[in-house]
């Protein structure tokens, strides 16, 4: 056997080009398939984080009965206490808190009119739980310089051809249930990616909304933030404990992570990551055709060398063996290429992205619910490079196997005027 | 001197005559009220609806009890067997395309019904002005042809809809002919105008209503009762979530 794998690496290293070949489209199969992997948790990841960044935070706080009604974004229902809540939240592992009032609103420039799902923010920390403050686009995050100030997503600003500086009519029913309508200053527009953010979203500051609303101090929602876990499922994993250490402590309230908010999004994400299964299996496919074409090739433009060699007195289930252990050389070989191509997409779309304006005109990429605009990002899944890797090689054998058997079973008449 | 008395005594004494004459504002209202109330209601309505240009027409059945509980349905081919029910501070809508019922509460009752200026506050209750609103009569006036009283309303409670309104009211028939409708900042949000008044036995009732919001530029909403009973008795069982899919 020992004699076989000498012969097999001389031949493979003699076939230098034919080597090269095989191994390339190893390289590339394996490659893409796991650069593939790597973008399907990466948009997983950018669709959690983006509700994370805009919406969710790692955990919300209210109280029940806003629960139980929030479609309607009542002002009926506070927390008694926030600032106990924020520091049991501290305590329990949170980065960061901020505070928040839900109210539907309509925005009007006195030509036309449209809905809004405004909040009631503090401006210094809402940057420290949400991403409004850093996906400011143009002009300043609550200046301060006037009582009414508001932050519109940008579409919603565009929508209404309304730019920065520009005054606009915030309407919306206060706490006791009056209708209100006052003039607000627009001090800053926001390029989110989250499409409700960007297409509905207005922010005013608490100290506004007190007067404009009534509030008398209502806090609807507690936000609170964790720090950036490693990966998907991890960050999933400390927002519930999160949850559950607050729901122990106030079993009053009710206390949701983001994976209790996006319970839909994540039975979603499972239907999808079946048929993501089907779309790497079609990708390997598409790989393993390749590998098995080019080794194919390779056995058959050496029938002549099989009749030379079983004309010298090598047995048929030796040259079976030398063919392939050399398919599995070339196909080791291949698969360790395709491993670190894959190694370096994967870093690549980690590290830096893929714009997502280079695929789609108006640089995002609308699907339902999952907000995609910006870069796509990817994510590390060490699984698929050994998958991967485990594949090739055993394509690689089963490829060199099946014309091995053939050509083994050669009379060696045959092979030596093989054409 | 003397003149001047003469013109004093003649103007104390036409105040004097006016004020006897003329009615207090809780009066006015009072009559707005035992004009416009109901203990129920029965009607087919007519909205059209015209925003930017475009206009959008809707028909519908509708049956109210009091200010609690009201139901519509529909009957325009586009929204055919849409249905609405109210019962007390929340909202059932039943759909019949997805034979699906949704209820929704709070800020829903507030908003625009199907689209219009109208809220399912303003379609579906009867409150009475008096019990809501404080007023003052502002003077008296001709208005589209008929002598009004001009009332000023301010809300007693921070939780009535509009803090502010000014009201012109037929000062013969004690119906309202236009309203003013202010926010809570001041400023004027919506305005009504009744463009017809029907007797209905022994009241006059408006029949039909524009309704323009202020805060969008082309924006009206016009409310018309085609037929009307007013305080006809009403089967309470009507007003249940099973009637609603029916």
């Amino acid at each position: 056997m020992g004699t076989l794998w000498k012969i097999a690496f001389r031949n493979v290293l003699r076939h230098k080009r034919r080597t090269a070949i095989t191994g390339v489209v190893l390289m590339f199969g394996i490659g893409v398939y796991i650069m593939f992997g790597a973008m399907l948790a990466g948009m997983d990841r950018m669709s959690i984080d983006s509700m994370v960044d805009y919406s969710t935070a790692s955990a919300k706080v209210t109280s029940p009965g806003y629960l139980e009604t929030m479609a309607g974004t009542p002002l009926d229902y506070g927390l008694e206490d926030p600032a106990a809540v924020e520091k049991a939240a501290l305590a329990a592992g949170a980065s960061a808190t901020t505070r928040r009032t839900a109210f539907v609103g309509q925005l009007s420039n006195y030509v036309d009119a449209l809905p809004v799902m405004a909040f009631a923010v503090d401006p210094a920390t809402d940057g420290t739980v949400f991403a409004l403050e850093r996906a400011v686009d143009a002009g300043e995050w609550f200046p301060g310089r006037e009582a009414n100030e508001i932050v519109l997503g940008r579409k919603l600003a565009a929508e209404l051809g309304l730019s920065v500086g520009d005054w606009v009519v915030l309407s919306s029913r206060t706490r006791p249930g009056a209708e209100n309508a006052d003039e607000f200053v627009v001090v800053a527009t926001v390029d989110a990616a989250d499409p409700q953010v960007a297409s509905a979203g207005a922010y005013v500051s608490y100290e506004a909304a007190e007067e404009f609303l009534e509030l008398d101090g209502l806090v609807t929602e507690l936000d609170l933030a964790l720090p950036r876990a490693a990966t998907l499922d991890r960050a999933l994993e400390e927002a519930d404990a999160l949850a559950a250490a607050l729901r122990a402590e106030f079993p009053e309230l009710s206390t949701r992570s983001v994976k209790d908010q996006a319970a839909d999004y994540l039975a979603m994400r499972n239907m999808k990551s079946k048929f993501s299964y089907v779309m790497m299996l079609v990708v390997l496919l598409i790989g393993g055709v390749g590998i098995v074409n080019t080794i194919l090739m390779a056995v058959y433009a050496r029938v002549k060398e099989i009749g030379v060699l079983r004309a010298y007195g090598m047995l048929g289930r030796d040259v079976k063996n030398l063919f392939t252990i050399e398919g599995v050389i070339v196909g080791a070989i291949g698969s360790l290429a395709g491993a670190l191509f894959g190694l370096a997409l994967t870093w690549y779309m980690v590290e830096h992205g893929i714009p997502v304006g280079t695929f789609f005109a108006d640089g995002s990429l609308d699907m339902g619910n999952l907000p995609l605009t910006g870069s796509m990002y990817g994510e590390w899944k060490p699984l698929d490079i050994v998958v991967g890797f485990v594949f090739g090689v055993v394509v690689s054998f089963i490829a060199a196997r099946i014309p091995a058997r053939r050509a083994a079973r050669l009379e060696v008449t045959d092979a030596l005027r093989f054409v | 001197m003397k003149r001047f008395f003469v013109t004093m005594v003649a103007a104390a004494a036409a105040f004097s005559a006016f004020a006897q004459a003329a009615p207090t504002a809780a009066e006015i209202l009072a009559k707005v009220d035992a004009n416009e109330k109901f203990s129920s209601i029965e009607y087919e309505g007519r909205m059209e609806l015209v925003l930017a240009g475009k206009t959008r027409v809707k028909t519908m059945k509708a049956v109210a009890l009091g200010a609690d509980k009201a139901f519509i349905e529909f009957t325009n081919p586009e929204d055919r067997g849409v249905r609405y029910l109210k019962l007390g501070d929340e909202l059932w809508m039943y759909f019949p395309k997805e034979d699906d019922t949704v209820k929704i509460s709070g800020h829903l009752l507030r908003e625009g019904m199907m689209g219009s200026d109208v809220s399912y506050e303003e379609a579906l209750e009867s409150d009475s002005l008096s019990e809501i609103y404080d007023a003052v009569v502002k003077g008296r006036e001709d208005y589209e042809g008929r002598p009004v009283w001009v009332l000023e309303l301010a809300a007693k409670k921070s939780s009535a809809t509009y803090a502010r309104q000014i009201l012109r009211v037929d000062a013969e028939r004690y119906v309202t002919l236009s309203a003013e409708l202010y926010a809570k900042s001041g400023k004027l949000l919506k305005i009504s105008r009744t463009l017809e008044v029907r007797l209905i036995g022994t009241r006059w009732y408006p029949v039909k209503v524009e309704l323009s919001d202020k805060l969008r530029k082309d924006s009206r909403t016009t409310f018309e009762l085609v037929s009307i009973k007013l305080d006809v008795p009403v089967d309470p069982k009507r007003f249940s979530l099973s009637e609603l899919g029916k």
